[in-house]
């Protein structure tokens, strides 16, 4: 993360702030995040539907259902986006 | 891990004051980082930077430039905030919707889902319309 920052202020220094740059980190940094959000909810998800008591370590079948459990997030994630796509284009379509 | 990706960026200077601006603002802004890392964004490409770094005042193509970068930002915030939307939306239904995690994401539970955002969204304006009404009443 530290990173980009050092990145945008070797930038200013020239004297000249380039767009591109900036946008191109804007959008990484928006993906990271992003996917950083997503993480933490499917953990949270995912730990509650799989793991009941916690035992010692994560046995096999708690792996296999955090594994299905990740695949079904990822596609209930994917179907909830198209829907609300849906929603918004036709509530402009009304306007 | 907000605090991480901000302080990188503005530590000293005059960009200081972008900080507290967009952390006063959490009731325009839902907590969630790729607003706020928009929100800093804007900031800084409404800064005056001749003042910052002692260059001559901006000429006409810097602003266009600046203006030119802020609906760019714009754009990309309005992604950020539809994700973050999806991402409230597909918590919210999923605990509606999901059973047990099985290999396939069957019809019924597709189904559900989809009808889980459209009632939600719903739900929202009739909050929404309702509220304004008893407000409107009460004002009398």
């Amino acid at each position: 993360m530290d990173s980009f920052g050092s990145d945008l202020s070797s930038g200013s220094s020239s004297g000249k702030i380039d767009p591109g740059t900036i946008m191109e980190q804007v959008k990484v940094q928006i993906a990271v995040a992003n996917a950083q959000e997503l993480l933490q909810r499917m953990t949270d998800k995912c730990f509650k539907k799989c793991i009941g008591k916690p035992g010692s370590t994560l046995d096999n079948s708690e792996q296999k259902c955090i594994a299905m459990c990740m695949d079904r997030y990822m596609d209930a994630w994917n179907t909830v986006s198209r829907a609300y796509n849906s929603r918004l284009q036709r509530e402009r379509a009304r306007i | 891990m907000m605090s991480l990706v901000m302080t990188s960026y503005f530590c000293g200077g005059s960009s200081c004051f972008h900080v507290h601006a967009c952390q006063r603002a959490p009731l325009l802004y839902p907590s969630h980082v790729p607003v706020y890392i928009i929100c800093f964004y804007k900031s800084f490409a409404m800064a005056d930077f001749s003042s910052s770094f002692d260059m001559p005042s901006a000429s006409l193509s810097e602003n266009a430039e600046a203006a030119e970068l802020q609906r760019l930002i714009a754009v990309e915030q309005q992604k950020a905030q539809f994700q973050a939307q999806v991402h409230n939306f597909t918590d919210v239904c999923w605990d509606k919707c999901m059973d047990k995690p099985s290999s396939k994401l069957d019809s019924r539970t597709e189904t559900c889902l989809v009808s889980c955002v459209e009632r939600f969204i719903d739900t929202t304006l009739t909050i929404t319309n309702r509220f304004t009404q008893m407000v409107q009443k009460g004002a009398h």
